[in-house]
């Protein structure tokens, strides 16, 4: 795999270094993390301000799952330091993260097979009841008004565009402050892909910072304020959108 | 439902209520533990080789009954020992932070007294990956952006 040449500074647009001002609301510091022994994370240096799209770019194997469901506890830090909205919180338990508002969207959707897509919107709501219920499930609809058609449906029997928004709405329902999202395009037409970004862009609008791991670069690109590359469980470039797109194309496709 | 800006502040202010295990005191915690049950098995293995030798006349059981009071005994120390010695390490751990830290700052006044600049005269903030007292709380510092 080809190593991708690193940015000789972080090229920040005016918006950016605003929100870098406000202090990061998620930062990784040093951070070292593996699986049995092996090390996947080397070293990662990463922030991400309040209200900020960053996008992770980067080949199969980089450690980008890796790095995101240690953001949301789900995976040990060996050592540095994870430090959110300014706390350092290396082994908080990640349902301690979900409930305080840091929300994940596992590779896979994470959706339950099983129930249905009005019972796997229930299951997020912590036993919201009667009109409650009502009005979460309607705002989860007005993001996503195919799947109000499928309410009723099994939700393993829906398509996997109509699954990846179905873990999109269970985000959302939440009220999250922090969305991580891994590999939304995964086995999806592009057609489809296209649509659950723009969906991902309005929610960004409404100011949610989001952290979305990704490998086919230019969709995300477009919708991010911010990007990093990682490779070998490193972060090798970080800054403009614009800017990285150009350095991928550049060492990608020798443009 | 709330604007963004105060989902923020409300996001910080549940993360700064959650409680956070220190991964270090884990481990301490366990040997702390081995330590007091090592000091109550200790001295009942002792009584257990003492009794024993007091209901025999047989000079092989209670030599055997003798050799077991003495692993009663060496248990007892040697779990007083792992008691004593990880009960105190959290305390020890951040006193030994803090007094360096402490160390440091006085280092960093009594140089700024004397007129040179903190971090190009200092010995202790010489070393490359030292950072400077006074940059210590803050998370963004600018001097790496502006050194390079």
């Amino acid at each position: 795999m080809t190593d991708i040449a690193p940015m000789p500074a972080p090229m920040l647009s005016a918006d950016n270094r605003r929100a870098t001002d406000r202090g990061p609301l998620i930062e990784l510091r040093n951070v070292h993390a593996g699986y049995d022994g092996i090390n996947v994370l080397h070293g990662v240096e990463l922030s991400v301000a309040a209200g900020q799209v960053l996008a992770v770019l980067g080949p199969n194997g980089a450690g980008k799952s890796t790095m995101l469901r240690l953001i949301a506890g789900l995976h040990p830090i060996l050592s540095g330091d994870l430090t959110v909205a300014g706390r350092r919180v290396n082994g908080a338990s990640p349902e301690d993260l979900a409930r305080a508002g840091l929300c994940l969207i596992p590779e896979g959707r994470g959706i339950f097979p099983n129930l249905t897509v009005h019972e796997n919107l229930w299951m997020m709501t912590y036993g919201a009841r009667g009109a409650r219920l009502r009005q979460i499930e309607s705002s989860a609809f007005d993001h996503f008004p195919k799947l109000a058609d499928r309410r009723s449906q099994i939700a393993g029997t829906l398509s996997g565009g109509e699954q990846q928004m179905l873990a999109l709405a269970r985000g959302l329902v939440t009220n999250p402050a922090v969305l991580l999202l891994d590999e939304l395009s995964m086995g999806l037409a592009p057609l489809v892909v296209e649509q659950l970004y723009a969906m991902v862009a309005q929610v960004a609008s409404d100011g949610i910072t989001i952290v979305i791991v990704e490998q086919f670069a230019s969709i995300v690109l477009g919708i991010a304020s911010r990007a990093a590359v990682m490779s070998g469980g490193r972060i090798v470039a970080e800054g403009d959108p614009a800017a990285i797109e150009a350095t991928l194309s550049k060492t990608y496709l020798g443009n | 439902m709330m604007n963004q800006d105060d989902r923020v502040e409300q996001f910080k202010t549940e993360i700064s209520k959650m409680s956070v295990a220190d991964p270090a005191s884990g481990r301490d915690r366990v040997f702390a533990v081995l330590g007091a049950v090592l000091l109550l098995i200790g001295p009942l293995l002792t009584l257990v080789g003492f009794f024993t030798s007091h209901g025999t006349i047989d000079p092989l059981v209670q030599n055997d009954a003798t050799i077991t009071a003495i692993i009663g005994l060496t248990l007892t120390v040697a779990g007083g020992a792992l008691f004593v010695r990880y009960s105190f390490a959290q305390f020890l751990r951040f006193w030994l932070a803090r007094l360096s830290y402490e160390s440091q700052a006085q280092t960093d006044r009594l140089i700024e007294t004397l007129g040179g600049t903190t971090t190009a005269a200092s010995p202790m903030s010489a070393a490359p990956t030292r950072a400077p007292a006074h940059a210590m709380a803050d998370p963004i510092s600018e001097t790496p952006a502006s050194e390079t």
